[in-house]
């Protein structure tokens, strides 16, 4: 801005305002001010002065102390009322001898005074420096009320932001009543993320992340890893798959020393079965109701968005978890909480407030409560993001309402397909997401997904863990067995290298809904399928139980040939 | 009378009266007018003002006759002007008839000077 131009902008001349009841007086001072090259407003009352003011908005007002109607210090305290932020500098003009009636003046608000008789010289000076004070004071409101409306920007941009990232990251689970989280309302530009998302097949997807940095660098990247976190998982995709897509894509997009240290854990309700990815998180702490104790799980991996695609680990640790225990992941800013002595919470001090809460449901808060009376009025210089999840054998009832978002659907009605997968493919490739995708390109089919997941990834995993494979399911009947078995499934894929699974779909619709028939073959030699039924019928939850759920949710089930195919029928009706 | 015996310059300042023919030029003349107007307007005020022992009207128009004559470059006047405000000002009016007659005398001194000037 120009401090010269409101004294020279000829459309823009100054007015100044001459309030005395003298008319002698009135005549001096706006013959004074008219040499000047100054417009003069005169009034010879407050009252008229200040009406005057208002309906003229002059620059600068000259008022005499002692008028009749409305004094010279009521007309100043009115006017700078009306001036609001402006500053309109008061002069009074007086010839008031005593300290404390120019103070008066002054305390009215007035900046200066200019005593009678007039001097040319001293009114041409004053009027020069208040006008001189008057364009600083424009500048600086000028460049206040810019830093204000940057400011209001700023603020706006960070709603607008943290509105689309709360409508990507809060589309999932988190408000299931096993879960317990304390998030910082801002944590988005603290950069931790918490996701939870329900999985077609029924269990859950959890994941707790932490950027480094703060603010927009550290938001950033939580969109991303959101999307693919919800997306895939609600495609059917399995942990190893997204933790490995978070990581490609996060090393993609972030520059060189941003990086997310993240804890991303698999729930299988059905087989009470933790399986956790965790990289440059604190260790994870798993608290057993059963015996009251805890035991860590280690963050064995380095953060996401480091490591390039071939040397990225998606080594799971497989863990169970009984109905009741309850997962602990949290960020280093709980560990590293500072008191006012500058001493870190750290991890003791957390098992100490676990082993002190007395009963399990108040596990969460007495870790709550460690934290924050420990850090007292200290100052927050990290976020602190806490998650507690607990087992649970009915987690699809407690989550009816899951809101996986329903597309109108419209796409084929009659087709069939044939999908045959060989050993160099079975090795480390998911079929199951693209699978159930094409079969969801139904119209109508989509509430039902969790359910065809189910049955398609039973009958996947019995092809190809007994035929393909040859593993034997009895080895599943104790918890050590399963965790065994698991790894004798890795080991053996590894080894993989002739074998195939076939998958069959045909589907007809009708005007209720369809039909979709589903078959597996594999390569495997088969098995008395009769006897398998009917034993599996009796074994304990660890193994068999997977073929009596696909039995429950079709209305056909039969195996074919020597037992190296199973055909499913299922029916289904729009919702 | 004793008016020719008066020294002008020691009734009002001269490099006064110099400074406001420059500011004012052609209208010194209606300054003077306006001035002597007020004036007169004001003393009749404060002799009625005085008759009816009004402090407040004494003390306002005491100030406003000392305001303007200081302007115009009045010597004595503008301090006769004062010691009347300030009886206004304290209620102590014993004294007022005899300022008041000071400050007639003064006046048409003043009155007398200024109009020499303007014409």
């Amino acid at each position: 801005m120009n401090m010269q131009l409101a004294a020279t902008d000829p459309n823009q001349r100054i007015k100044v305002l001459v309030a005395d009841d003298n008319e002698s007086d009135r005549m001096i001072l706006s013959s004074i001010i008219s040499k000047q090259g100054y417009e003069v407003l005169v009034a010879s009352n407050g009252k008229e002065a200040l009406s005057l003011f208002e309906r003229e908005r002059p620059q600068i007002v000259l008022l005499d102390a002692i008028m009749p109607e409305m004094d010279g210090m009521e007309t100043a305290r009115s006017i700078k009322r009306s001036a609001g932020d402006d500053f309109i500098p008061v002069l009074f003009l007086t010839s008031l001898q005593d300290a404390s009636s120019l103070a008066e003046c002054l305390d009215a608000g007035g900046d200066d005074f200019l005593s009678k008789p007039y001097s040319q010289i001293i009114l041409k000076a004053k009027l020069n420096a208040f006008l001189r004070m008057r364009s600083m004071h424009s500048l600086m409101q000028a460049q206040r009320d810019e830093i204000s409306k940057h400011h209001q920007h700023l603020i706006h941009e960070q709603k607008v932001a943290k509105q689309v990232f709360d409508n990507v990251a809060h589309s999932g689970c988190l408000n299931s009543p096993n879960i317990k989280f304390m998030l910082s309302p801002l944590a988005m530009f603290n950069g931790d993320v918490l996701l939870a998302a329900v999985k077609p097949s029924g269990g859950m997807h959890i994941l707790l992340g932490d950027f480094t940095g703060h603010g927009l660098p550290a938001a950033i990247g939580a969109m991303p890893m959101a999307e693919i976190f919800y997306f895939m998982t609600n495609k059917g995709f399995g942990i190893t798959d997204i933790i490995a897509e978070i990581n490609m894509k996060l090393k993609s997009i972030l520059p060189v020393g941003v990086f997310c240290c993240g804890c991303m854990v698999d729930f299988n309700f059905e087989k009470q079965i933790i399986r956790v990815w965790s990289g440059g998180l604190p260790d994870s702490m798993l608290y057993h109701t059963s015996s009251k104790t805890i035991s860590r799980i280690e963050s064995k991996h380095v953060a996401l968005g480091i490591r390039s695609p071939d040397d990225f680990n998606t080594e799971l640790q497989v863990l169970e978890m009984a109905k009741g225990d309850r997962l602990f992941i949290f960020s280093d800013g709980i560990s590293e909480a500072l008191n006012s002595n500058g001493e870190m919470f750290g991890e003791e001090r957390m098992i100490d407030a676990m082993h002190a809460a007395g009963e399990d449901e108040k596990l969460f808060s007495s870790i709550q409560d460690s934290v924050t009376g420990f850090m007292g009025d200290s100052e927050r210089d990290d976020d602190i993001t806490l998650l507690e999840v607990k087992m649970v054998d009915d987690f699809e009832l407690l989550n009816e309402h899951t809101n996986i978002a329903n597309a109108v659907q419209t796409g084929p009605q009659d087709w069939s397909m044939q999908y045959e997968l060989g050993a160099n493919t079975l090795r480390d490739f998911n079929p199951l997401p693209l699978m159930l995708q094409i079969v969801m390109e139904v119209s109508g089919l989509r509430p039902y997904s969790g359910q065809i997941y189910t049955i398609m990834a039973e009958l996947f995993s019995n092809a190809l863990e007994h035929g393909v494979l040859g593993l034997d399911s009895d080895i599943k009947e104790t918890a050590a067995g399963f965790i065994e078995y698991y790894e004798e499934r890795t080991r053996q894929l590894e080894l993989l290298n002739r074998g195939f699974v076939k998958f069959h779909f045909k589907h007809r619709s009708s005007a209720e809904g369809g039909v979709l028939i589903v078959r597996l073959e594999d390569s495997g030699p088969g098995f008395d399928h009769n006897d398998k039924l009917k034993l599996s019928t009796q074994r304990s939850k660890y193994s068999g139980r997977g073929l009596p759920l696909v039995q429950s949710l079709t209305d056909s089930m039969e195996y074919l040939g020597v037992g190296n195919a199973v055909e499913v029928t299922y029916v289904w009706q729009y919702d | 009378m004793c008016g020719n015996m008066i020294d002008p310059s020691d009734v009002v300042k001269t490099e006064t009266i110099v400074e406001l023919k420059e500011i004012l030029a052609d209208d010194f003349s209606v300054l003077v007018t306006s001035y002597i107007e007020d004036a007169q307007a004001r003393i009749k005020k404060l002799q009625i003002a005085i008759k009816d022992a009004d402090a407040a009207v004494i003390k306002a128009e005491a100030h406003s006759l000392k305001g303007s004559s200081l302007n115009l470059g009045a010597r004595s006047l503008p301090e006769l002007c004062s010691l009347l405000e300030s009886c206004g000002n304290t209620d102590s009016l014993e004294d007022t008839p005899a300022l008041f007659s000071k400050i007639e005398n003064e006046f048409l001194k003043v009155e007398t000077v200024l109009s020499q000037h303007a014409s």
